[in-house]
């Protein structure tokens, strides 16, 4: 799965570099909220707020 | 292993992750992206060393998303300074990449960034400590009263008559002039784009020191404030082929859960605490840069890697200590009123 998604990944930066910058960007934003948002809600549940 | 296509390099995906986490702790603790302790760890794992630059900043915009949002909750955030700072840093990060060329040009850039960088570490890092154990000194009621009072730089500052004039309502800071913080966000930015990092270990303690900030405001805006510079950076890096995707992919997952624990623990440990492990975050990463001066570049980045993760270790005990204190006390209030 890793290998066929590198190829992609090399594929799609020598297409269009401008496109590969913006994907990086949206796929960044995208896994960090998602990312960060579990852990918000698994921390939560913990009963740890950081509000104090 | 992970193969890293772009840089054509094999790194342990298990290392990256910890290395994320671990740096996401100490972000969203002390408000800065920890590229003074990535970059040479990448360096280390197998990273070249543009690579290692643009993964990191990709990175670090990731978590910043995060770790803006959490301090946003907390409020902590003091959105218009930190944009103002972000938009006009981006004018000094120019400005400081037309300084290295300029020392490139003449053959100087090396040595005189890694001074700078190490004269910056050692007096911010050292003076954090000297103020950290002239509070250790105080009266448990002075310690209560110090943190709002404002210091002498800083009411020099507000009192200054430079119109126009501009207020943070949300960071209490009252009707100061403008030109003080276009110079301080510039004068930040420049040292961002000199030494090549994401400048919150300026920031921080110009946002406390200059401008009077409460150290938590401190760390959420300028978190805030790295969220609009990396957004930049991240897609020109990315653009000219030096972000590494996969790797920059693993090292969010570890630092979005690092981040939310660190920004979390801001709200349980005293703002005086958190600038005295700042401290000794920044003399560690001094230390590291005249390692990496004195030609030892692996034990460098070997002693940042560790300190690291002692000290998000630390913090993260420091954050179970306090929600365990905090539950116990609530029980014994609920018990307390029982009986």
């Amino acid at each position: 799965m890793f290998e066929s998604l590198n190829e992609y990944i090399v594929a799609l930066y020598h297409l269009h570099k401008a496109q590969y910058g913006l994907i990086v960007v949206t796929l960044m934003a995208l896994v960090g909220i998602s990312v960060g948002l579990t852990t918000e809600v698994v921390l939560r549940l913990l009963g740890i707020r950081g509000e104090k | 292993m992970l193969h890293l296509p772009i840089a054509n390099a094999d790194v342990n995906g298990w290392a990256l992750l910890l290395l994320g986490f671990f740096v996401g702790v100490l972000g969203g603790f002390f408000g800065t992206g920890g590229a003074y302790i990535i970059t040479p760890s990448l360096h280390i794992f197998g990273f070249p060393m543009a690579f290692a630059i643009g993964t990191d900043i990709a990175h670090i915009f990731g978590k910043s998303i995060v770790a803006s949002f959490k301090h946003a909750l907390l409020r902590h955030v003091d959105f218009k300074l930190g944009l103002m700072m972000g938009l006009l840093g981006m004018i000094g990060v120019s400005l400081g990449k037309q300084a290295i060329l300029y020392l490139e040009k003449i053959g100087q850039v090396g040595p005189i960034v890694r001074i700078v960088y190490m004269v910056l570490l050692f007096s911010l890092g050292l003076f954090m400590l000297k103020d950290y154990y002239w509070y250790s000194k105080l009266s448990e009621v002075q310690k209560e009263s110090i943190e709002k009072k404002p210091s002498r730089v800083v009411l020099w500052i507000r009192g200054l008559k430079l119109g126009p004039y501009i207020s943070f309502p949300t960071s209490g800071v009252k009707d100061i002039s403008i030109w003080i913080v276009v110079f301080l966000s510039i004068s930040v930015g420049f040292i961002s784009g000199f030494l090549g990092v994401g400048g919150g270990f300026v920031r921080v303690p110009i946002l406390i020191y200059f401008l009077g900030l409460p150290t938590v405001m401190a760390v959420g805006t300028d978190l805030f404030a790295i969220l609009i510079t990396n957004s930049w950076g991240t897609y020109i890096y990315a653009m000219s082929g030096k972000v590494e995707i996969i790797g920059a992919l693993v090292m969010l997952v570890g630092a979005a859960v690092g981040i939310q624990i660190g920004s979390a623990a801001t709200g349980y440990v005293k703002g005086m605490k958190i600038r005295f492990y700042f401290g000794v975050t920044l003399v560690l990463a001094g230390v590291a840069v005249v390692l990496r001066h004195l030609l030892m570049p692996t034990l460098a980045g070997y002693l940042m890697l560790s300190s690291a993760a002692i000290l998000s270790s630390l913090i993260i005990f420091m954050l179970i200590r306090a929600v365990a204190e905090e539950r116990y006390r609530s029980k014994e209030e609920a018990y307390d009123k029982r009986t």
